[in-house]
């Protein structure tokens, strides 16, 4: 029952009503849509929803709301008028609270280094202190003017001391010794590790040919992920795993395809609408920074934010679009409908920048608005207000997030929102979504030498799709399949670095199954998890801060950064670059390594005529804008809303209704459709270890419509199974009544490494034991349905 | 996160509090400061049908100090009021020492020292330093009321003696005597995290003599405890380094740590030594100079 509550709000009297389970934090940016003042944890740890309430400084996340009454707050936008500062939180952290030593405070010299939080794509600047040759402290940077705003859960600044520090990291190499997942080891040399590695690989490109060795790559922090990829390409092996399958290609292609280049919102110029689509950029950086979004929002500009779940940045929104998972590319076609038929479009950039446009009104036309509602769960009246708005506001942005890229129709999907972009006019133009020009630095692919040594399609196991191969990767289905079935010719070992396939490939049984039969696996890691545990060579890796460093260049804004080496690593822990180099060496391919893996750091930065030391000092080279007018590198040079060079890799040309509409069906036996999201205060399906993190989400939760609950005879609280075709998972049930009723919202990336019964407990809540390795596919890298997948729910 | 969906009630008296928490038993949950309960609410672990907030019940946040009587503590008192109180700072400031350590400011703000002590976590600091103070709490339930000894309130992880509808009302402390002294010390990674194992240690002397000793472990096991063999090493002795060290192996032998995400428990028994020793020698030293 909803009660009035009386608050005073930076000097402003206001009147809410509130549920009882309403707390401080939720009322106050709902209702006020508060820029600076966030949720991050939820649980009173990370302090970025402090308030000062009757003159005393509480987390507003643990304050019900009706406690508030009559209550005086003052929050950081009532004590700064910037709004990029945060004086009020910064100022409580600041007083060492957040500093990792055993030692008091000020008995031991501090120095202070620039770097970037290399914990997530967000990278953002920081300063680490250093206390007696350790990492105490990370905090932001803000003498540079580089984006550094924090996550809200401070993730970085939580994990980074206790992982450079933390006593389960892996020191030594490891040989396995009993049987596989048995978890004996025996302590070796690296010497040993690598001419066991360089012996056995050698012998196998003998027996079975090079291409019977995989390499499964994560995400790249450094130069890591482009020494294997080198060395994957020198040794003759097509068959590299990484996640481009479910993450940036697809939408990159669309956009590729119909414009020629990628690109991102402003972040120059103030735009006057952003739309957040499937991704949560207050929480998992990576493109459009806090700043410019708070900057944005806190001018005026209108917020859209589409996604199943009322993420935080839904509550500031002004509209809320919640859609049926993976329905993105129908919502997307039916705002294009609704944009051709009012004639909202920018006619005259239609008319004389965009080719197909009339394939394109004719197909909008065998779907009525109607199918897109019913499809989508997006009323009519939205879908129009949502179209309406978004072609009449100039200049607009759509940042556009991973949860579009984890469907078998991600490509169709991310092409109809590529177009949308263009028809409203909104390409390449000021405080709308541009076009960068990458900094100069060597581009990946050369790194790789690919040209020297092309990914041979024939030989590849995941020949089939193109795009893959063009990208430098296979779909992990392909591994899996060929190591399990033969075909077309069986995988005898893999090489995995950054990376946790046990946990982060689709359906993780047949995944376990393969690495169980593989004749040799080595693993670099950090920690001991699933997939370490199921090594044959266990190797230590360095981390970032733990040696020099040169990233991120995949990111969204094409720049490239220096991170400096600032502590060792632990016991005999290396750089992955260096033991790449070191195996290059041993499979006699050092004309195409170095005699130092640190030599690689110069030649990435050529083009720019830095060395890497006086990078250092420059420590960001950045792309450019120059939103030039109407640069569209596509053959006709125009803007191809139908693009004849998808067919090249099995795509269509264009958007049509019958693909981005053709979504799994409910069914009596799986009522409902499981989607999925990042763990905030994670990074995917690392650093269950540490304890700050753990303490802030000690579990995964599964959320759901009470109704559904009740249906189903479930208690909120209680560990739950949720099943699909393939398996079931448990997962602790939390109620939402924002939900759909027809969703249900499992958590990503689970293992237990207290749990030493088995592998790390990593079947008991994983969501990728639920995801399948089998058909359909996306065309052109092989992507599978990994959100909107039909399942049931049932008691523990 | 969001909190679950309750039914929610202010009483405004302690009575009426009692007997809501009664009616509903263990559906229900009683609300204090809400750093401990809507954390658990929120990750699921308790999910009460019923949530009975304290803070409208008046008369349960002083502190206050009586010659003969000893202190009195308010269960609804914040822990940062504890920490800035004067009365504590003067006449028991071991346990305004511990009480600061505890979390952040923001949270100490909110939470309260019956919350704290309800709690029932082995790691907490101001319950650790009022079982070394030898303090009991006053329990109320509809129709009655008792006390008990802080040591004997638990008897599990996360379990203490309240029954259903049973509210912790108030903390006593024993009137400290001359030339006793206390230390309290906590062993965590950040100024604001929980600690890895805590020591509270508190003294009586006799001249040079220990008369009395009460040494409290903290989350070196299923609940915080006195370490009897240590104190028994210690009782009617001079106490010298060497002392203190062989009550330290005695403490740490008595202990019973665990391998968790803090730490292992090997790491643990070190530590139990380290802090004991020390907090021994910082009691000694501060019952000598005038003390609590």
């Amino acid at each position: 029952m909803k009660q009035k509550i009386h608050v005073r709000v930076n000097g402003q009297a206001h009147v809410f009503d509130v549920e009882p389970w309403d707390t401080l934090i939720e009322v106050l940016r709902e209702n006020l849509k508060l820029v600076k003042t966030k949720e991050g944890c939820s649980v009173g740890e990370c302090g970025s929803c402090a308030v000062i309430m009757n003159k005393k400084s509480v987390n507003s996340c643990l304050v019900l709301a009706l406690d508030a009454d009559g209550k005086d707050i003052l929050t950081a936008e009532g004590l700064a008028q910037d709004v990029e500062y945060h004086p009020f939180n910064e100022a409580l952290i600041q007083q060492s609270s957040m500093r990792v030593s055993f030692d008091p405070p000020g008995s031991k010299a501090q120095q202070e280094f620039f770097t970037f939080c290399h914990v997530c794509p967000g990278h953002c600047s920081v300063k680490a202190t250093l206390e007696d040759g350790k990492v105490v402290d990370i905090t932001p940077d803000k003498d540079s003017g580089l984006p550094n705003e924090l996550c809200p859960v401070k993730k970085g600044r939580f994990s980074i001391p206790e992982v450079l520090n933390h006593p389960d990291r892996l020191k030594y190499p490891l040989k396995r010794v009993g049987f596989r997942g048995e978890g004996k080891w025996e302590r070796i040399s690296w010497d040993e590790a690598l001419d066991t590695t360089a012996e056995k690989l050698l012998l196998l490109k003998e027996k079975y040919g090079a291409e019977s060795v995989a390499f499964g790559l994560g995400e790249p922090k450094g130069l890591e992920f482009a020494f294997a990829q080198r060395l994957a390409s020198v040794f003759g092996t097509p068959n590299v795993v990484t996640p481009g399958w479910c993450c940036g290609i697809p939408s990159g292609m669309a956009s590729a395809l119909t414009y020629g280049w990628n690109c991102v919102p402003d972040e120059e110029y103030p735009t006057r609408l952003m739309v957040l689509w499937a991704v949560n950029n207050n929480h998992t950086s990576g493109g459009v920074r806090r700043e410019t979004m708070e900057r944005a929002v806190d001018n005026g500009a209108r917020l859209i934010v589409v996604d199943p779940r009322k993420i935080d940045m839904a509550s500031i929104a002004d509209l809320w679009i919640r859609l049926r998972p993976n329905s993105d590319g129908a919502l997307a076609m039916g705002l294009l409908k609704v944009i051709f038929e009012e004639k909202l479009y920018d006619a005259e950039f239609v008319s004389d920048w965009c080719t197909g446009v009339d394939l394109l009104e004719e197909e909008l036309k065998t779907f009525s608005l109607q199918d897109v509602e019913e499809l989508t769960w997006v009323p009519k009246k939205t879908i129009r207000e949502f179209a309406r708005i978004y072609a009449t506001t100039r200049p607009a942005t759509i940042q556009w997030g991973n949860a579009l890229d984890t469907s078998a129709i991600a490509f169709p999907s991310a092409k109809a929102i590529a177009i949308l972009r263009a028809i409203t006019g909104n390409l390449n133009i000021p405080g709308g979504d541009v076009f960068l020009t990458p900094a100069p630095f060597l581009r990946p692919g050369k790194f790789f030498l690919l040209s020297k040594f092309p990914r041979n399609r024939e030989k590849s196991v995941g020949g089939d799709f193109k795009l893959a191969l063009r990208s430098a990767f296979v779909p992990p289905h392909a591994f899996v399949n060929s190591v399990l079935n033969g075909e077309p010719y069986r995988i005898q070992a893999g090489i995995f670095l950054l990376t946790n396939p046990i946990l982060s490939y689709p359906d993780s049984k047949r995944t376990y199954e393969a690495f169980m039969k593989l004749e040799f696996v080595v693993v670099s890691e950090l920690f001991m998890t699933p997939t370490a545990a199921l090594a044959d060579i266990l190797l230590p890796a360095a981390w970032g801060m733990e040696h020099e460093e040169l990233g991120y260049w995949p990111g969204w804004y094409e720049e490239i950064r220096t991170y400096p080496k600032l502590v060792d690593p632990p016991g005999e822990a290396w750089a992955d670059t260096r033991w790449l180099n070191e195996l290059a060496k041993r499979l006699g391919l050092e004309k195409y390594f170095w005699e130092n893996d640190e030599e690689a750091l110069d030649e990435w930065l050529k083009p720019s005529g830095f060395t890497y030391e006086d990078m250092k000092r420059k420590r960001v080279l950045h792309s450019k804008r120059e939103y030039n007018a109407h640069d569209y590198r596509t053959p006709t040079g125009k803007v191809e809303i139908y693009s004849k060079n998808a067919a090249e890799f099995g795509y269509s040309p264009m958007p049509y209704w019958k693909e981005v509409s053709s979504l799994p069906g409910l069914t009596d036996e799986y009522p409902l459709l499981m989607t999925n999201a990042k763990e905030d205060v994670y990074m995917l399906t690392g650093y269950k270890h540490v304890a700050s993190l753990r303490n802030m989400k000690p579990e995964p939760i599964v959320e759901m419509h009470p109704d559904t609950a009740g249906k189903m005879g479930l208690k909120e609280g209680e560990m739950i199974n949720i099943e699909t075709k393939k398996g079931k998972i448990v997962q602790r049930l939390a109620l939402d009544d924002t939900l759909d009723p027809r969703v249900i919202v499992t958590s990503f990336g689970w293992w237990f490494p207290e749990d030493r019964s088995g592998v790390f407990g990593w079947d008991k809540s994983n969501i990728n034991v639920l995801t399948r390795s089998e058909p359909p596919y996306d065309p052109g890298i092989g992507t599978v349905d990994l959100r909107g997948i039909p399942c049931k729910v049932y008691p523990a | 996160m969001r909190l679950p969906h309750f039914l929610y009630y202010a009483p405004a008296t302690l009575e009426e509090a009692c007997s809501l928490l009664a009616k509903h038993g263990t559906e229900s949950m009683p609300l204090a400061g809400g750093t401990d309960l809507l954390v658990k609410m929120k990750h699921r672990k308790i999910v009460p049908k019923v949530v009975v907030d304290l803070k409208h019940v008046s008369g349960l946040h002083a502190i206050s100090y009586d010659q003969d009587e000893g202190l009195r503590v308010g269960a609804l008192a914040t822990i940062q009021s504890l920490k800035d109180s004067i009365v504590l700072k003067s006449n028991c400031k071991m346990l305004a020492a511990a009480a600061g350590v505890e979390s952040s400011v923001q949270i100490r703000n909110l939470a309260t020292i019956g919350g704290n002590i309800a709690n029932a976590s082995p790691a907490s600091d101001a319950p650790l330093a009022l079982i070394a103070l030898g303090a009991s709490v006053a329990l109320e339930r509809s129709g009655s009321s008792r006390r008990v000894l802080l040591e004997e309130f638990y008897i599990g992880p996360g379990k203490t003696v309240l029954e259903p509808g049973e509210i912790i009302r108030e903390v006593y402390i024993p009137p400290l005597p001359p030339r006793s002294g206390g230390a309290y010390l906590k062993h965590a990674l950040r100024r604001t995290d929980i600690a890895i194992v805590s020591v509270a240690v508190f003294v009586k002397l006799d001249e040079d003599a220990c008369q009395d000793i009460r040494i409290a472990l903290g989350s070196v096991a299923p609940t915080a405890f006195r370490a009897k063999k240590a104190e028994r090493v210690l009782r009617n002795t001079n106490i010298t380094a060497v002392l203190a060290e062989e009550a330290a192996q005695a403490a740490m032998e008595e202990s019973r740590p665990i391998d968790d995400i803090r730490g292992h428990a090997e790491y643990r028994a070190k530590t139990v030594f380290e802090l004991t020793k020390r907090a021994i020698m910082e009691a000694v030293q501060d019952a000598s100079l005038g003390g609590i």
